[in-house]
């Protein structure tokens, strides 16, 4: 899916397109990371759309939510796809925790920290549901069907509802952060983004809408099956019922109310016990890998005592401890700087000019030069979110406007790039 | 300007708070609504079925028409007593559940846990909150959709640096503006998703209260940051520093949001206890309600604490600081009194000191406010107007003094200031009496039909303080707009023309006299009409005295009348050179009634400006003067037309009088033929009253131009023919001259040149 976008853009006036860099070095190390970070999380996007697509069905019955499922689910049965997906969220976890472990500092822009929460989110609340679905169908025998979750998630297990519906926001809103830093970029984005910005909110309003009419549907059937008295003694203990929507929806389709599931009471309590211990110790191997990697952090950032002073062209000057990137220094201490890719180094909107500096910075990459290169920049241009200062004290101009539009880097970059140069070169004479 | 930050600085602990109390007030009001009556009945029902049959019946409602005209009677004398014993049965208790509720405090939250699950079952409660979050995260979706189309124009007004006060307050209001849509949008969503699900009663109630909470402190908040504005300095409306206003809009930002909970906590409870009778969760109640006012009141302390922190390092003169820790100290010392009324429950006392209480800060922090935005505007005309008036310094540069150019540094402002000081006061009086009466139980417009002593004194007190307000108003703007122009107005220095600000000199003074004259006695009039005077007979007597005195002083009205007339529309100046009917001269003065107008001989007339019709004004603007010249019929007209010319330049660079000229002197060519002769038309436009000066320089030079240019002017000559090759003898030359003597003594055609002074 990449290579075709690529592609495509190699088409346009290939020299103008962001992508065509990572293109090019995707053999390099820093560029194919990102690039598979994308893959993967494009891959989940798709998964959890279809799911709530699905979801959305809801709102006109349960029954057509049930048996629109094996459409939505056709092609993430298919094998390679299947393995795609589970290949896509092991990558895209681990990447997620090497960023954590590589990001300079916590204190960052309101949308990158919601970014960062929700992705620290989304194990925990993703564990339980993962795991009772696959363990529930290979150990108890359940078939996953929606059936059986809108029951338990409204009437026997609310909780579990309720960290359902934040599961789904959580995920929906990191999905569309990713998603939409990545397409602010492209040159078709300005045009259909107006069209896509309101397709981000119905999808997961219409999913959530559709889960609550399909579990109120749940509970109006529920309670008049109880009223029938056929169900006197409703007092399982909250796993145990787990076995009670089968008899449901047995019900619901006409069979006899008093079909019984193959497994013995005894095992079934064994098997769901074996469950919750996996999903426990999901639970602490998630929060000890976290707390490692933040362990790990932390060492790697012990020894950044020292301040750096930054004087901005415009006369503002900010003081902070080194570590972070100028960019991120820049947006801790609410100077406005434009980065349209957040800090990924993809976009270059973010290039300033070093006019003097008694400060270490870190040498420029692969990806800041070729970065710089494209755009035609002159030696003393580096990308504000590649470069870690040392201590001392750093002179720069932000090349770029901080209110600076995608679609503005598109029609007029090179325009832009030459009147940089010239008035570097008019700074310099 | 550090002065006037200061000053704000101190006063605006008090802004800080302002919202925080209001919403205080409503909490502890309904609080108190909330225990006065929890007196549960279960026969409630059946009572007011009841009463409601007594209130129909005809005889009950004569009875209680007789009684209730007696009982007003009866009730002056023993109000103030009855009143009082009232308020110590409320303490007494009140004492009583504070002491239950003391008891209580304890297991307070847990009886009210046990009673919320009564009302709901543990299912119900976390279907509840799922639905909430359902709606709040529509709600925020839809404000995200509605951010993504606004962003870029709300980073551009972030980012733009205005320039001037208006681009500041225009930036702020759409910042502002646009924050508050994306407020509308999100609760548009979440009220449409809240609306398409069925709630229980309770529930529901729950639900919307938070709803309310969570728009309240987001409508706060946009409004805080409007003023405060803490991460951008430009579009900041208040004195403060980055610092300043970043603790200031914090702390805010934090009360608003703990009253507007506590409120909603106690509405909650209110619910809930109207659902469940019962003695002990009425002591529950108070008691969290208790903690939730003294923690409220605890963060209001902080607040003060941490914002006169931020203000008092910076204030370098002790004075200020004097007034920063008075401001500070009453606030906290309002604030307790505040609590410690409401924990005793005397509610109209309380309501009345809040109001009271937060006038006299809030009319000190408008004022201050007022100021600021002024100087503000002040100083950017003065620094946008110091590119203007250099130009016009320089030609003024020998008559303003440089030191006194300093000090009347332009201020278009001035004029408003007062009134716009006056206007808030207003504004803020006006509010807090209407919150007095609505607090008493007053009913604004239903006061005359109230017969007691107490309303009739409050009518009247309303009305007073209304009629003294606005002429005070009216006041306030015509006196400083009449006492500016008069400041501004300069007396013409001698030998220059007076400017049109002349005639304003004499008039103002006599404006000023009859605005406060009619202003006095119109409120004078309306203070006695509402105190219950008739005031028919006072009007109808100055009527006939008015007729009296405009009949006997018909003329002296008609003179007063017409100057001012004449004064307005600007058809002489002191110091004009004016034609009235034959009588002619320079004005030298006008009084009330009459004109004085010097002729240039030295004559003066007084004219009534009654008697005045027609004036011409031979002052103003310009003055074109033609000049003839007889030239013969050989002179070269193009020599003639070059060396007028030549000296039209001449003229134009003579230091006395050269920059009167608005056109130069010129020749017009010939003008008419004549017996004898050509008529040379010459003129020149200038300035009125230099004219004379001029044409005598130019009839000067023009005459000694053409002599050196052997052009001789035309003499009058009669030629005689004599058809005859003999000499003359004498005789006959007498006899010739004899006939052509008619000829030459015929009368010269023209008329003599106008008078002139």
């Amino acid at each position: 899916m990449y290579i075709v976008l690529s592609k495509t853009l190699h088409q346009h006036n290939s020299s103008k397109s962001c992508e065509l860099v990572e293109f090019h070095n995707n053999s390099q190390g820093n560029t194919m990371i990102r690039s598979l970070s994308i893959v993967s999380g494009l891959i989940i996007f798709l998964f959890v759309t279809t799911h709530l697509l699905n979801l959305s069905l809801g709102i006109f019955s349960i029954e057509l939510l049930e048996q629109s499922r094996p459409y939505f689910f056709a092609i993430w049965g298919i094998l390679p796809f299947e393995l795609a997906l589970i290949l896509s969220f092991i990558i895209h976890t681990s990447l997620g925790l090497r960023a954590l472990y590589l990001r300079n500092t916590l204190r960052m822009s309101s949308q990158d920290r919601v970014q960062l929460i929700s992705s620290l989110l989304i194990i925990p609340l993703l564990i339980p549901h993962i795991i009772a679905i696959k363990m529930g169908e290979n150990l108890l025998g359940l078939e996953p069907n929606f059936i059986d979750f809108l029951t338990i998630m409204w009437i026997d297990l609310p909780l579990e509802g309720l960290r359902q519906v934040l599961l789904l926001m959580v995920v929906w809103v990191h999905g569309c952060i990713g998603l939409i830093t990545w397409l602010r970029l492209k040159s078709w984005w300005a045009g259909a983004a107006p069209f896509m910005y309101p397709l981000a909110v119905a999808i997961p309003t219409f999913a959530l809408l559709g889960f609550v009419e399909a579990g109120r549907d749940a509970v109006d059937r529920y309670n008049a099956v109880q009223a029938q008295g056929q169900y006197s003694s409703y007092n399982y203990s909250v796993n145990e019922s787990a076995t009670y929507p089968k008899t449901l929806q047995a019900d619901s389709t006409g069979q006899s109310a008093t079909a019984k599931v193959e497994l013995s009471a005894e095992q079934m309590g064994e098997r769901v016990a074996q469950i919750e211990s996996v999903v426990r110790s999901a639970f602490i191997g998630y929060f000890a890998l976290l707390l490692l990697v933040m362990l790990a952090r932390y060492i790697r950032l012990r020894k950044n005592r020292d301040w750096v002073e930054i004087h901005y062209a415009d006369g503002v000057v900010i003081k902070s401890k080194i570590g972070p990137t100028l960019l991120e220094l820049s947006i801790s201490n609410d100077v406005p700087h434009a980065n349209l890719c957040h800090g990924k180094g993809r976009c270059g909107t973010c290039r300033v000019r070093i006019i003097k500096s008694d400060s270490t910075l870190s040498p420029a990459a692969d990806l800041e030069l070729a970065m710089l290169k494209r755009l035609n920049s002159t030696a003393d241009t580096r990308l504000a979110c590649q470069v870690e200062p040392g201590a001392g004290v750093i002179h720069l101009e932000r090349l770029l406007k901080a209110d600076v539009l995608p679609q503005d880097l598109h029609s007029s970059a090179q325009e832009k790039d030459k009147s940089a140069t010239q008035s570097h070169s008019e700074a310099s004479t | 300007m550090i002065g006037v930050a200061l000053k704000a600085g101190a006063v605006s602990l008090l802004r800080v708070l302002f919202m925080g109390i209001l919403l205080l007030n409503a909490s502890l009001t309904m609080a108190a609504v909330e225990v006065n009556q929890q007196v549960y009945d279960p026969d409630a029902n059946r009572q007011i079925a009841e009463f409601k049959r007594l209130l129909s019946d005809p005889n009950i409602q004569q009875w209680l028409l007789q009684s209730s005209v007696t009982e007003a009677s009866e009730n002056d004398a023993e109000g103030l007593k009855d009143n009082f014993s009232l308020l110590l049965t409320q303490i007494r208790v009140r004492k009583e559940y504070l002491f239950a509720a003391w008891e209580q405090i304890a297991e307070a939250p847990e009886l009210i846990v046990e009673n919320w699950q009564l009302q709901m079952s543990a299912t119900e409660s976390l279907r509840a909150v799922t639905y909430m979050l359902i709606f709040l995260f529509v709600g925020a979706g839809l404000e995200w959709l509605y951010a993504q189309y606004t962003r870029h124009r709300l980073l551009g007004l972030e980012l733009q640096k205005p320039g001037t006060l208006q681009q500041k307050i225009r930036s702020a209001v759409l910042r502002a503006l646009i924050t508050l849509g994306g407020l509308l949008f999100f609760a548009c969503g979440s009220i449409g998703v809240f609306l398409s699900f069925s709630w229980e009663p309770l529930v529901e109630y729950l639900v919307l209260e938070m709803l309310i909470v969570i728009l309240m402190v987001r409508v706060g908040i946009t409004i805080s940051r409007f003023f405060l504005a803490p991460r951008l300095k430009e579009l900041r409306l208040v004195p403060f520093s980055d610092a300043q206003a970043e603790v200031v809009h914090r702390w805010a930002s934090i009360l608003i949001f703990l009253a507007t909970l506590n409120t909603a906590n106690t509405n909650i409870f209110d619910r809930l206890l109207a659902n469940i009778p019962g003695e002990g969760l009425i002591h529950s109640a108070l008691s969290l309600s208790l903690m939730h006012h003294l923690l409220l009141l605890a963060a209001a302390q902080i607040a003060i604490y941490q914002t006169y922190q931020v203000f008092i390092p910076v204030s370098h003169s002790a004075k200020k600081r004097v007034a920063g820790k008075f401001w500070a100290a009453y606030l906290s010392i309002f604030l307790i009194v505040i609590y410690l009324l409401w924990v005793l429950d005397i509610t109209l006392l309380r309501q009345s000191l809040i109001i009271v209480g937060l006038l006299i800060p809030l009319t000190h922090l408008f004022r201050v406010w007022v100021d600021y935005l002024f100087d503000q505007a002040e100083h950017e005309f003065q620094t946008s107007a110091a590119f203007i008036v250099p130009a016009e310094a320089t030609e003024n540069a020998e008559l303003v003094d440089p030191k006194e150019s300093l000090d009347n540094k332009p201020r278009p402002y001035d004029n408003y200031r007062p009134i716009a000081r006056r206007l808030t006061r207003f504004v803020l009086v006006v509010l807090a009496i209407m919150s007095l009466m609505i607090v008493w139980g007053f009913n604004i417009f239903n006061l005359s039909s109230s017969p007691t002593i107490a309303d009739k004194l409050f009518e009247v007190g309303i009305d007073v303080i209304a009629a003294l307000l606005i002429a005070d108003l009216i006041w306030v703007w015509a006196k400083t707009y009449i006492d500016k122009r008069l400041a501004d107005y300069q007396p013409p220095e001698d030998g220059h023309a007076p400017g049109p600000e002349a005639r304003m000199a004499t008039l103002l003074p006599l404006l000023r006299t009859i605005l406060i004259v009619t202003l006095v006695s119109m409120v004078s009039f309306s203070i006695l009409a509402s105190l219950g005077f008739n005031i028919g007979p006072l009007l109808a007597g100055a009527g006939v005295i008015g007729l009296a005195i405009g009949f006997g002083a018909q003329t002296l009205v008609k003179d007063v009348v017409s100057g001012i007339f004449y004064l307005i529309d600007d058809a002489f100046r002191v110091g004009e050179y004016i034609e009235v009917g034959d009588l002619r001269g320079t004005v030298e003065s006008m009084s009330v009634r009459s004109l004085i107008v010097r002729h240039h001989r030295g004559a003066v007339h007084t004219i009534p400006f009654g008697e005045l019709k027609a004036i011409t004004n031979h002052s103003r603007d310009w003055v074109i003067m033609k000049l003839e010249f007889r030239i013969p019929f050989d002179t070269n007209m193009k020599q003639v037309k070059k060396l007028i010319k030549k000296i039209g330049a001449e003229l134009l660079e003579n230091a006395d009088f050269g920059h009167s000229f608005i056109e130069p002197l010129k020749s017009q060519g010939v003008r008419r033929m004549e017996e004898f002769n050509m008529v040379l038309g010459v003129k020149f436009m200038t300035r009125p009253g230099e004219q004379w000066v001029i044409r005598r320089e130019a009839y000067h030079r023009i005459r000694d131009s053409f002599e050196a240019n052997g052009i001789h002017m035309a003499e009058r000559n009669v030629k005689v023919e004599v058809l005859s090759d003999m000499p003359l003898n004498e005789k006959i030359k007498q006899a010739v001259m004899g006939a052509a003597q008619a000829a030459i003594e015929q009368p010269v055609a023209k008329g003599p040149v106008p008078d002139e002074p």
